[in-house]
């Protein structure tokens, strides 16, 4: 496994490399000056915002402003933020542990409510519970995040009082030495659970889809001639079996999570990565936007290589790297 | 490639995991009780809603009403405005003194002034404060409140390694002395970028300044953790005496509508860009519903360097003649913009109310487009309209298009993000940009006519320094540069309601539409709120009290 896990990280460099080219293409071409922006906007002396451009090396012409950023990338550093005049990467250090903490919460009650649903769909199949699941589901994932973060607040904050409105809470512990802050775990549960609904119809979904499919095999049918009790025979036969498609879901909606957080950040008031880098975008911090979008890359390549080991260990037929 | 029994063991963990990510729910649920409220016992708290962390908190930086708001509170400058009558009243400054040919100031320093760190304050650090202003290492956005200041041009283009007009006679006393009158110095001094601060601070190459400012203003900067708050706490040794409150924590929320929910569960004390309907909030809660007079205009600019609007009068004209101004002040703002007749907002020294400007008359627009060479709009090429891309702001713009169209003027609407916008109007170099039509708006830092008229007319100031338009009339130029060298506002005023009337009635410059007020919400228990027309950021945190601690409820921070 260690061999094929240094290949997939060594097949890693080019690929970065294609994002980051990417991303600077589109940053680059992106409409407005951000040292007009950086000068006051509306009002900005010319002799100021020449000057701004002239310290950041934005008159540069395109092919230094290039090589200059890949040879940062090169030495690991993302730049500095137009904006905050500190290093992208404490832009990012500081934004990233809140999208990935909402983004785990919300792929673990996504998985666990998806698989349990999924799990009663199949055992009530072309029932009505199954009907009433199916419908569920589909609202699920067709609801945008905005609108049921929105209904959400409503109900259990505005309305019950249970939990806090928004916000990431102000006590939250810090993990030593890292200076990353977890959110309190009461701000947690409103923009976890609004994310977590979106994937949960998915998984739910391809959770009873291929439990069905592996129902039908012989080897189940044969478990359960020998008269294996029903829950044995989802849980320990059949779920066991029917696990690749819903990880290979599973992982690709947890890294979609991780960028597609920011309506849910920006409902919620999360200090997360997605809502930097939309603000960026919006102020022309070129550098954050490129930092930003560069790590969500990244961690959307990890996250499905992190799926690929998890094949070997659900399923031991599976072998890496071999056809 | 891992084992079967390594393989064994996660499978055997799958269910636990699945358990204890059901029960996460409930782990989150036991940990929800409420929170005793911040402004528990004797504590005053005041938490007031930010859409985003301020950009600048470098007061020689600060060009935006988020940095301006928490620079007034953490700094001082020599003087200040009283924010109900725009009155110059001393701050730093105990007092000062001008010499009868209105170019030399002479200020006298309180003693006990201090900064944050413990140090006292004196005139060496006014003069560097200010000096730093004009340094063009430091690229200041705000140079222009010192720009008349002796050798201050000369200094700025390195010519002189100091700034001739500032001198520090004594530890208490300094002098400033222009190149020319000026009769609003005193309005630019007490602007935030002309706050004081302490250069073994600001001298920082690091510029840890940025993260934690310090000045000598009523509150101290403590944690700030970006995108979730920022605390400011009172200075104790501020030299006006402490203020009332202890902290106000700035809650950094950018959507309006979950602010507006956090507002009305009892999170925040203080909220401004109000989300949904006003006119149903304010009769949702009229204790807390604020609204108070700003100066401030809202206009759609025309580009006067590009044709069709180049030297077309008529056409300008036509334009403000087919506009229902009042429609959109009562439908679109809901009654909260009163129509504008010309470019000074009610409440700026020398608003003239006669000033009659363009009634909503469409036949009177068809007549002037006809005289424009485009009868019934027939040659005229579509328009764009630029806008902001924001819901009010395009629901103005589409009523202005909804107008023009009646008359025959073809628009076509761009909304836009503002970086995107920014170029649009202004170009990026000298060259106008190609919006030949778009919303803008213009606020004062200060009272003084010369905020709008000199910025907004004077063709020394075409483009990005105010005069988007690029508005040129000799005439217009020299009334306000004879304005501008009057000391007394009586002898200034006439020439600045000339100027404005040319600009209006005979040049069209253009499309004007509407005055803004300045809405927010306060809780009831909030004393001591003193509204001011130059904007929210203007009024004091330091003069509010909580009179009573708001009772604990689901979410207080």
């Amino acid at each position: 496994m260690i061999p094929y896990v240094l290949r997939r990280l060594l097949g890693l460099v080019p690929v970065l490399w294609a994002v980051a080219t990417l991303i600077w293409i589109c940053v680059f071409l992106l409409p407005g000056d951000p040292a007009r922006l950086l000068a006051g906007g509306q009002r900005s002396d010319p002799q100021v915002v020449a000057r701004i451009r002239a310290d950041w090396g934005l008159d540069d012409p395109a092919p230094v402003q290039y090589l200059r950023y890949l040879s940062g990338l090169a030495r690991g550093d993302l730049g500095t933020s137009y904006l905050q005049r500190r290093s992208v990467a404490r832009v990012i250090g500081e934004a990233f542990p809140p999208t990935a903490v909402l983004a785990v919460s919300a792929i673990l009650l996504a998985s666990a409510g998806g698989i349990a649903l999924g799990i009663l769909s199949a055992a009530y199949v072309r029932r009505w519970l199954d009907d009433l699941l199916a419908f569920l589901s589909l609202i699920c994932v067709s609801l945008p995040a905005f609108w049921l973060g929105l209904m959400l607040i409503l109900l259990f904050a505005s309305s019950l009082g249970w939990l806090p409105v928004l916000g990431y809470g102000m006590d939250g512990f810090r993990i030593p030495g890292t200076g990353i802050r977890l959110p309190e775990l009461r701000h947690l549960v409103l923009p976890a659970a609004t994310l977590s609904l979106i994937s949960l119809g998915a998984i739910a979904r391809i959770t009873r889809a291929s439990l069905l499919d592996v129902l039908q095999q012989d080897f189940i049918r044969s478990s359960a001639a020998q008269g294996t009790a029903p829950a044995a025979l989802y849980l320990r036969h059949a779920l066991k079996n029917a696990l690749i498609p819903v990880i290979t879901v599973i992982g690709i909606d947890f890294a979609g999570l991780l960028g597609g957080a920011v309506a849910t950040e920006f409902v919620f008031a999360w200090p997360g990565l997605g809502k930097a880098i939309v603000r960026g975008i919006a102020d022309r911090d070129l550098p954050v936007v490129e930092g930003g979008v560069l790590c969500l890359c990244l961690a959307f390549v990890l996250v499905n290589l992190a799926v690929d080991l998890c094949y070997v260990l659900v399923d031991p037929r599976v072998r890496l790297g071999k056809t | 490639m891992a084992t079967r029994e390594q393989a064994k063991t996660f499978r055997a963990g799958i269910p636990v995991l699945l358990l204890g990510t059901a029960l996460l729910p409930l782990l989150h649920l036991a940990g929800c009780a409420p929170l005793a409220p911040p402004g528990s016992k004797a504590e005053q708290v005041l938490r007031v809603r930010m859409r985003e962390d301020p950009p600048d908190t470098d007061p020689a930086q600060s060009a935006d009403t988020l940095s301006d708001r928490l620079n007034l509170e953490v700094h001082d400058g020599l003087v200040d405005f009283e924010p109900e009558t725009l009155e110059i009243v001393p701050a730093v400054a105990a007092a000062w003194a001008l010499t009868t040919d209105g170019l030399e100031y002479t200020f006298q320093l309180r003693p006990g002034v201090r900064f944050h760190n413990g140090r006292a304050l004196t005139s060496d650090d006014v003069l560097y404060s200010f000096t730093r202003i004009l340094d063009p290492r430091v690229n200041s956005k705000r140079r222009e409140i010192l720009a008349e200041v002796k050798g201050a041009e000369e200094f700025s283009a390195g010519k002189s390694p100091r700034v001739e007009g500032f001198e520090a006679v004594d530890p208490l006393t300094l002098r400033i002395t222009l190149a020319k009158p000026l009769p609003y110095f005193l309005q630019l001094l007490a602007t935030p970028a002309a706050a004081i601060v302490p250069k073994e601070i600001y001298d920082d190459p690091r510029k840890g300044y940025l993260a934690h400012p310090v000045g000598c203003g009523p509150f101290q900067v403590g944690r700030w953790v970006r995108s979730s708050f920022l605390e400011l706490s009172a200075f104790d040794g501020y030299y006006r005496g402490r203020p009332k409150l202890d902290r106000v924590l700035i809650r950094f929320i950018e959507n309006p509508a979950s602010a507006m929910e956090e507002y009305k569960a009892g999170g925040l004390e203080w909220m401004d860009e109000l989300a949904g309907s006003e006119t149903q909030i304010a009769r949702d809660l009229p204790g807390d519903y604020r609204k108070g007079p700003y100066l401030a205009t809202h206009y759609y600019g025309l580009n006067l360097a590009r044709k069709p609007f180049q030297g077309n009068v008529d056409l300008r004209k036509a334009f403000n003649y087919a506009v229902d101004r009042k429609a959109i002040c009562d439908q679109v703002f809901e009654g909260n913009h009163t129509v504008s007749h010309g470019i000074l907002p009610p409440g700026t020294q020398g608003f003239n109310p006669d000033l009659r400007g363009y009634d909503y008359d469409p036949e009177k627009a068809r007549q002037h487009l006809a005289k424009a060479g485009y009868p019934g709009g027939k040659g005229l090429p579509s328009i764009d309209l630029w806008v902001n891309n924001n819901q009010k702001l395009v629901q103005a713009a589409q009523k202005v298009q909804a107008d023009l169209k009646a008359v025959g003027i073809p628009v076509r609407i761009q909304a836009v993000d503002f970086a995107n916008f920014l170029q649009a109007v202004l170009g990026t170099g000298e060259a106008p940009g190609e919006a030949l039509l778009y919303k803008f708006g213009w606020q004062a830092d200060y009272p003084d006519p010369a905020a709008f008229l000199y910025w907004l007319l004077h063709s020394r100031n075409a483009g990005p320094a105010g005069n988007m338009s690029r508005y040129s009339n000799g005439k217009v130029d020299e009334l306000l540069d004879r304005a501008q060298n009057l000391v007394r506002i009586e002898d200034r005023i006439p020439l600045y309601r000339e100027a404005e009337r040319i600009a209006v009635e005979e040049d069209a410059v253009w499309l004007f539409v509407s005055n803004m007020t300045e809405r927010f919400l306060v809780k009831p228990y909030v004393k001591g709120v003193v509204l001011s027309s130059l904007g929210m950021s203007r009024i004091p945190f330091d003069r509010m009290w909580i009179e009573k601690p708001p009772a604990a409820g689901p979410e207080k921070r």
